[in-house]
């Protein structure tokens, strides 16, 4: 266990230097730079500007400022919002992107995993045909079009949530984003639930828990269950990707002020500042939970370990 | 000695989508008291589907559609759910083929035995735990409260597989159904896990009811065999009778494949050529029609009857017939172990 | 055993007869017995028909409908579904039927060609990676590991605005200029979608080929004298097929979604010509007063990656030799 985790550090600590890198140089290869605009600034300014923001150092010495700063927990200014750094902007929006998410988490969870359940204890049953009809829309609905639909007709017409969920302050401002948010992973993980559910129930340790005498209730949620529920594990990883980059839409779609609308507005402001900084800080946040998934896995399934001692 | 289990006249079939797969189609067997039984035949002709009948355990879209499971003069058949599930691994406990799959992978080993003790003999967890400790010595597996705590994936094939004689040993079942017990395993360890089993129904006097493909392995344990194809019994007799003086060409051809221990380079293993009859539509005759060599018109029209050849030894087959031309079986190609 | 049977019925067999009894199923060739899986799969054939019939009318309705994607009707602006404008018409007058048909031109070409692109690169690196094995393999997984982790969709934001301006000058000045009729907004997701989405494709080529790789017919070939390349091309590449076939599929609609969510956030193809994501966020601005615009796109959208997704389903069932019988 030990190994493992050591092992997973150094590929988490690899991982987020080829982000900061790539990133960096990606943002650095713009050709004209951070100031080029379509109305040309006078040259004395631009000077200024790249003095200011040390632009005018040699690459290395910038990335390697970058680093120093990065390292103290320092995005950098924002180029394009005076006076603002992206540390700040982040921290307006993050938390309200956070809460949101984190609903959405459990929301998918509440409901995926006994809708993928009770369809694959079903099979062929009505439940399973609904369950999965609807999961199947879920997957094939894109999260925006799912938003203005819901949006139309439950704030438009029926006016019966509010469309500008504004600071998500009270739970029903809540309900509408969170759903068009959850949408898409709650079909994915019923159905991922579903299969897996069926492929354990067909598994010899099960044929043996009913040759033990075990109640069909016992054998569903002592042996099967566990078994079913692993692969969702592995999921958490990219569901945590996916709503976090799918809140970008749906953040700007119910006026919410989280961190994807600020994103947004950078990039169509161009803002590198922020756009690096947003990047790097999604990217660092999503390996560390791949991370904490990963150390999870282990501690649910027994048998990684051994696969980390053959890999090792 | 008593009649333990009786089937009677037990058809199961498969309701797929393209059409009803007839998996058993009428056998009948008896196993006695403290008897150990072999029941032989290829992969597919329903020894398997026969022990799930027993256990009340075919799958879906499996189904007994006819017939009689006497276990000590009950109905197996006519029991609830509920009722079978109080004889499941207490009466009549079951060992499976693969014991890679056939444990938990994500429970300790500790956890998979005590549950039975705990369902059957509703022991307290540290009983349950001191009776496991004991069966796992009972089935030689070293150091046991060390092994209790430990994970399927820890154990080798043959180890899970003593485990899994352990768990079905637990509440002493009267009758242990052992589904190709030695299959998956590595042939040193196959002799080691029989003569366990062996070693183990003599101390507990439990019937058993061995359902192999290899006809090697069941000389030693069983005193009766059972042979099957495609869905019915072929012939049934002594363990003697059976490899001495075998009367069914399919069994022919099952003891001309099994290796020998002092053969000779020149002398071939002959496997039976062809493949069993789908049983989607068996045929009106004899199933073994297109793979026999001694196959006569009167075998593909009609199915035969058994034809006793002694007292316990019955084999269903036209040859033997007192209008059949008569065939000798070669007995060059056998040997008792 | 007295029995009153013809003597004339326990004569042997012939052997021709008694191979008449045996009850043969008809072999078919891998890809016969996958086309007879899929036709059987009706959600699959229904996705399928919906596909041919999107493909079609994106080709040819173009060439005689009256109307042209930026043709602005006087008069004409603003009005609801009816016999002359099906889908209705936009703000300034055009006929949002033929500006859908035109959007379904370059949704369906971006899905299309972004994953031309990502199979090429992912069969290339995949192939390579599960062939040479060892070392290298060990390396060029690590790194699709690493991109594994990495919330794509923030990098194909990132390589679009950074590789926007490059892109647009190489139309203006190199030999490009001859595409620029395709727009230089469309080739750049093109590339952004092709460049970055192949790590699945990756994956599973590689998979496949460490499973085939020690198979008999590649040590057949090999002990033929056949150069690694021919390896790949001839025998690896044919037997990992069918996976490549699903996650092609799969790609198609993703891309397509993909290139909608950048397009309603604002990045993704501009003006005149208006993808599906386009139109659609275009349309949300007046969601209260006009939704059918909104409504049409939106429903394109998701009729293709349902009828994408329920194809791709029905592949991989029919093509998963695992499942085979």
């Amino acid at each position: 266990m030990g190994r493992y985790i050591i092992h997973r550090v150094v590929s988490m600590v690899l991982t987020i230097f080829f982000i900061v890198t790539i990133t960096f140089f990606l943002m650095h290869a713009i050709p004209g730079g951070p100031f080029t605009r379509e109305k040309p600034l006078p040259e004395a300014i631009i000077k200024a500007l790249n003095e200011k923001y040390h632009l005018d150092d040699p690459v290395w010495k910038q990335y390697l400022d970058y680093w120093k700063d990065l390292l103290r927990g320092d995005l950098g200014p924002s180029f394009q919002l005076k006076h603002r750094s992206v540390n700040e902007l982040i921290g307006l929006g993050f938390p309200i992107t956070a809460k949101l998410g984190m609903v959405s988490i459990l929301f998918t969870l509440l409901l995926g995993l006994p809708m993928g359940i009770i369809s694959a204890l079903r099979q062929g049953k009505w439940e399973d045909y609904t369950t999965m009809f609807i999961a199947t829309l879920g997957v094939t609905i894109p999260s925006f079009v799912l938003a203005t639909v819901l949006i139309y007709l439950f704030g438009v017409v029926w006016k019966i949530f509010p469309v500008m969920s504004s600071k998500l302050t009270r739970p029903i401002e809540y309900v509408m984003p969170v759903i068009a948010l959850s949408g898409y992973s709650l079909s994915f993980i019923a159905r991922l639930v579903r299969s897996s559910m069926l492929d354990v129930i067909q598994q010899d340790y099960i044929r043996t828990a009913r040759a033990k005498g075990l109640s069909e209730l016992r054998v569903i949620y002592k042996h099967a269950l566990k078994n079913a529920v692993i692969p969702v594990v592995t999921y958490l990883g990219p569901l945590a990707a996916g709503l976090l980059t799918g809140s970008f839409v749906i953040e700007k779609l119910f006026s919410i002020p989280g961190m994807g609308g600020y994103f947004v507005n950078s990039v169509s402001n161009r803002d590198y500042t922020m756009i690096m900084g947003s990047t790097i800080f999604y990217s660092v946040l999503l390996v560390v939970m791949n991370f904490i998934v990963d150390i999870v896995y282990v501690l649910v399934d027994p048998r990684i370990k051994l696969v980390t001692v053959k890999e090792g | 000695m008593d009649k333990l289990l009786e089937i009677k006249n037990l058809h199961t079939s498969f309701f797929t989508h393209v059409g009803e797969v007839k998996a058993v189609r009428g056998i009948n067997i008896d196993v006695y008291e403290g008897e150990a039984i072999g029941i032989v035949g290829e992969s597919g002709c329903g020894k398997s589907v026969t022990s799930l009948s027993v256990m009340g355990l075919v799958p879906s879209p499996g189904k007994v559609i006819e017939g009689q499971i006497h276990f000590k003069g009950e109905d197996l058949l006519k029991k609830s759910e509920k009722e079978m599930q109080k004889i499941r691994g207490n009466k009549i406990a079951m060992i499976f083929q693969d014991p890679m799959t056939s444990l938990n992978p994500v429970y300790t080993i500790g956890d998979q035995l005590i549950e039975p003790l705990r369902i059957h003999k509703n022991m307290d967890k540290e009983a349950a735990r001191q009776k496991a400790i004991e069966l796992l010595r009972e089935v030689r597996i070293p150091d046991p409260e060390r092994r209790l705590k430990q994970y399927p994936h820890e154990f080798s094939g043959g180890m899970r597989q003593r485990v899994m004689i352990a768990m079905a040993l637990s509440c002493q079942p009267e009758l242990v159904i052992a589904d190709e017990p030695t299959t998956a395993l590595d042939v040193t360890i196959q002799a080691q896990i029989l003569e366990l089993m062996k070693e183990l129904k003599e101390k507990f006097n439990t019937s058993i009811m061995l359902i192999t493909h290899d006809l090697g392995i069941v000389a030693d344990l069983c005193s009766r065999i059972v042979v099957m194809y495609a869905g019915v019994i072929v012939e049934e007799g002594a363990v003697r009778d059976i490899f001495y003086n075998p009367k069914h060409p399919y069994t022919w051809g099952l003891l001309k494949s099994i290796p020998k221990v002092n053969m000779t380079s020149k002398e071939r293993l002959v496997p039976i050529d062809g493949q069993p009859p789908d049983l989607l539509k068996p045929p009106a005759g004899c199933p073994f029609v297109p793979r026999c060599r001694y196959a006569m018109r009167i075998c593909q029209q009609q199915h035969p009857a058994l034809y006793s050849v002694s007292e316990n030894h019955r084999a269903a087959c036209w040859l033997l017939d007192s209008q059949a031309p008569p065939v000798e079986w070669d007995r060059e190609g056998v040997s008792l172990k | 055993m007295g029995t009153n049977i013809e003597q004339a019925l326990f004569q042997p067999l012939e052997t021709q007869t008694r191979a008449e009894d045996e009850i043969v199923r008809p072999s078919l060739t891998y890809w016969q017995d996958a086309w007879r899986r899929l036709k059987a799969n009706k959600p699959a054939m229904i996705g399928l028909t919906i596909i041919i019939i999107i493909v079609l009318s994106a080709i040819f309705v173009p060439l005689f409908w009256p109307y042209d994607y930026s043709t602005q009707i006087r008069g004409h602006e603003n009005q609801g579904p009816s016999w002359e404008h099906p889908f209705g018409t936009d703000s300034l007058g055009r006929d949002l039927f033929i500006r859908v048909i035109y959007g379904a031109r370059i949704s369906l070409s971006i899905g299309l060609v972004a994953s031309i692109i990502n199979l090429t690169i992912g069969v290339l690196y995949g192939g390579i990676s599960g062939y040479i094995g060892g070392r290298v393999d060990n390396i060029m997984m690590r790194i699709v590991d690493i991109l594994y982790g990495v919330p794509l969709l923030l990098y194909v934001i990132l390589l679009q605005v950074v590789l926007e301006k490059p892109i647009e000058q190489a139309f203006e000045t190199t030999f490009l200029r001859v595409f620029k009729g395709v727009g230089s907004d469309l080739i750049l997701i093109y590339i952004v979608l092709g460049l970055v989405y192949w790590v699945n494709m990756a994956r599973i080529v590689r998979g496949q080929v460490l499973s085939l790789k020690n198979q008999e017919f590649v040590l057949a070939a090999k002990a033929q004298g056949a150069s690694g390349w021919r390896i790949i091309l001839k025998h690896l590449i044919p037997n990992t097929i069918g996976p490549i076939i699903v996650t092609v599929t799969l790609a198609i609609p993703s891309a397509i979604f993909t290139e909608a969510f950048l397009s309603f956030i604002g990045i993704g193809v501009s003006a005149p010509m208006a993808s599906w994501g386009t139109l659609a966020s275009d349309a949300y601005r007046g969601l209260r007063s006009y939704p059918y615009l909104l409504f049409f796109p939106a429903a394109c959208i998701c009729i293709t990656m349902i009828a994408f997704n329920l194809l791709g389903d029905g592949l991989r069932d029919a093509l998963d030799p695992h499942m085979r019988k």
